[in-house]
């Protein structure tokens, strides 16, 4: 076949290069993992966040429940290392309950939001949103 | 649990660190350490039947906790919690004080103490007006001393219960607590239902296997408490004297519900909130007091003083120890948080007054010493404002050979 010349390509540069199949892929294909950890009051809110974070967390979702001494109004701490194209989906989850004031706290990586509202979840979205093809 | 679920020490760390802040110092406590605390957790994890790993946090806030998950169990436990604790309790012991200076005393000890669980909150002008109306014009000073003084012996009834019963409540977390007995769904109910509250409309904290988990922890506790006070004492040559115990015992109740109270009042200062937490705690003591009751009957076996004598001498205790302190305090608490909740004077004007003691070439040792104590604790805020920067300014000018 003519016109079509060999060429070296270093496993990195492929790993950065943007998917070509979009409609496959979620995003880079990439098994980097960031740290979530939210906080809830309510045990039904961190059954539903373990839910949308299990199937982005290869080593599993943790929840613990946090008890005073006094043993009142516990919190729910649901805890995953999570594939980094998955954070967007996981940040949909959490604005919904955002929106409803049911998250005390969001720690994504490093940053970490006390009693965020949707819009501060939102920013974070747009934060770990993927890159448009080719930008 | 499945294996792959089990918890590494970077998931860990971001759990821990996100509960106390990035501390400078906190770690699993060292259990190769031949300490009395390491004696406690041996016994405590022979009795569960399962290890125990406590997470010890040098300095911090005063708050200690469990981070539960299935089989998990881990207890998160802070020097500055021995501190407060044991300020209350000297408040709180007959022989320091008269009623007017204990009343006066517990006023500034809840303000200190509200002011720091309000940093640990976040809520900035709460901690900035209590931690100022702890330290202002005031003219005795229980020194706030550090988590080593209480380290120093005797090594006695105060001492165990004072150290170890928090922390034994939380391992406590660790075992079944089953819905059997008096520990049965009925019991729960017809408790909260005595407290004039209905069993259908309480918060989670008041419900059946709530309250219960929490009964079971404190009935762990003062077994264990027990039984490791009388080996401590052994090891220390001390004479193990059940009275006293009694009476420590139901100190530690008495501080654990001022804490308690004061997180409430931080997290939600309506009143309502406040008397249905103080509700569950009551109920506690009821089963704790009852626990005390059988577990001396145990130990002085067939052969010792029935169970009506062993009851009336926790009456009597109660009513003669702990009691009256509590009724001495009551006014000073209410003070405190009244204060803390007040508009005027403002808290511009209370950092004022503070800076123009504290800069006064007449200050007080007291009140210098305390500045000093307050450093940590703001430089720890996860919020700051200008009346907190404020604070923290003036707590900079105490005077420096204060330190160490």
């Amino acid at each position: 076949m003519t016109g079509l010349v060999a060429v070296r390509c270093p496993a990195d540069a492929i790993l950065k290069t943007p998917v070509m199949l979009p409609w496959l892929y979620a995003g880079p294909v990439t098994d980097a993992r960031i740290e979530v950890l939210i906080a809830t009051a309510d045990e039904d809110d961190a059954g539903v966040l373990r839910v949308a974070l299990d199937p982005a967390a290869p080593d599993g979702v943790h929840v613990f429940e946090r008890k005073n001494l006094g043993g009142d109004a516990p919190a729910w701490l649901v805890l995953a290392s999570v594939v980094v194209p998955q954070i967007p989906a996981i940040l949909t989850s959490i604005r919904e309950l955002a929106d409803r004031h049911r998250i005390g706290s969001v720690k994504v990586g490093d940053v970490e939001i006390v009693n965020p509202t949707p819009e501060q979840v939102e920013r974070l979205l747009t934060e770990h949103a993927p890159e448009a093809p080719g930008g | 649990m499945h294996p792959r679920r089990r918890v590494d020490e970077a998931l860990l760390r971001t759990l821990v660190e996100a509960q106390i802040g990035r501390h400078r110092s906190w770690g699993l406590y060292d259990r190769q350490q031949s300490t009395y605390l390491n004696l406690v957790l041996a016994h405590a994890e022979r009795r569960a039947g399962r290890p125990v790993n406590v997470v010890w946090v040098e300095g911090g806030f005063p708050e200690i906790f469990t981070l539960q998950s299935g089989t998990i169990s881990i207890p998160v436990f802070s020097t500055r919690y021995v501190e407060m604790s044991g300020m209350l309790r000297k408040i709180l012991s007959v022989e320091y004080f008269d009623a007017a200076l204990r009343r006066e005393q517990i006023e500034f000890a809840i303000l200190r103490l509200i002011g720091e669980m309000a940093l640990r909150q976040g809520q900035a002008d709460l901690a900035a007006r209590s931690l100022t109306l702890s330290v202002l014009d005031r003219q005795h000073w229980i020194p706030d001393l550090g988590y080593n003084d209480y380290e120093m012996p005797p090594y006695d009834e105060g001492y165990a219960a004072h150290w170890y019963f928090a922390v034994l409540h939380e391992i406590g977390h660790s075992i079944p607590a089953p819905n059997t007995g008096l520990l049965a769904d009925g019991f729960m109910r017809a408790a909260v239902e005595v407290e004039g509250l209905d069993p259908d409309r309480v918060p989670r904290s008041l419900r059946p296997d709530a309250l219960r988990t929490e009964i079971v922890a404190d009935m762990f506790a003062a077994t264990m408490l027990l039984e490791t006070t009388m080996l401590i004492m052994e090891d220390a040559r001390g004479s193990f004297d059940p009275r006293v115990f009694m009476g420590e015992c139901l100190l530690t109740a008495a501080v654990v519900e001022l804490v308690e109270r004061c997180r409430r009042f931080v997290r939600e200062p309506v009143s309502d909130a406040v008397a249905v937490g103080t509700a569950g705690l009551r109920i506690r003591e009821i089963f704790l007091r009852r626990q005390i009751i059988d577990d001396l009957r145990t130990l002085f076996g067939p052969q010792g003083p029935p169970e009506d004598v062993i009851t009336g001498a926790l009456i009597e205790v109660h009513n003669s120890y702990v009691a009256p302190a509590l009724r001495e305090i009551a006014p000073g608490v209410a003070a405190a948080m009244r204060m803390a909740q007040e508009s005027e004077p403002s808290t511009a004007t209370l950092l004022a007054l503070l800076r123009a003691e504290a800069t006064s070439p007449n200050a007080g040792i007291g009140q210098q010493w305390e500045l000093r104590r307050l450093q940590d604790p703001l430089k720890l805020s996860p919020t700051r404002n200008l009346l907190l920067s404020e604070l923290a300014e003036i707590a900079q000018t105490a005077a420096p050979w204060l330190e160490g």
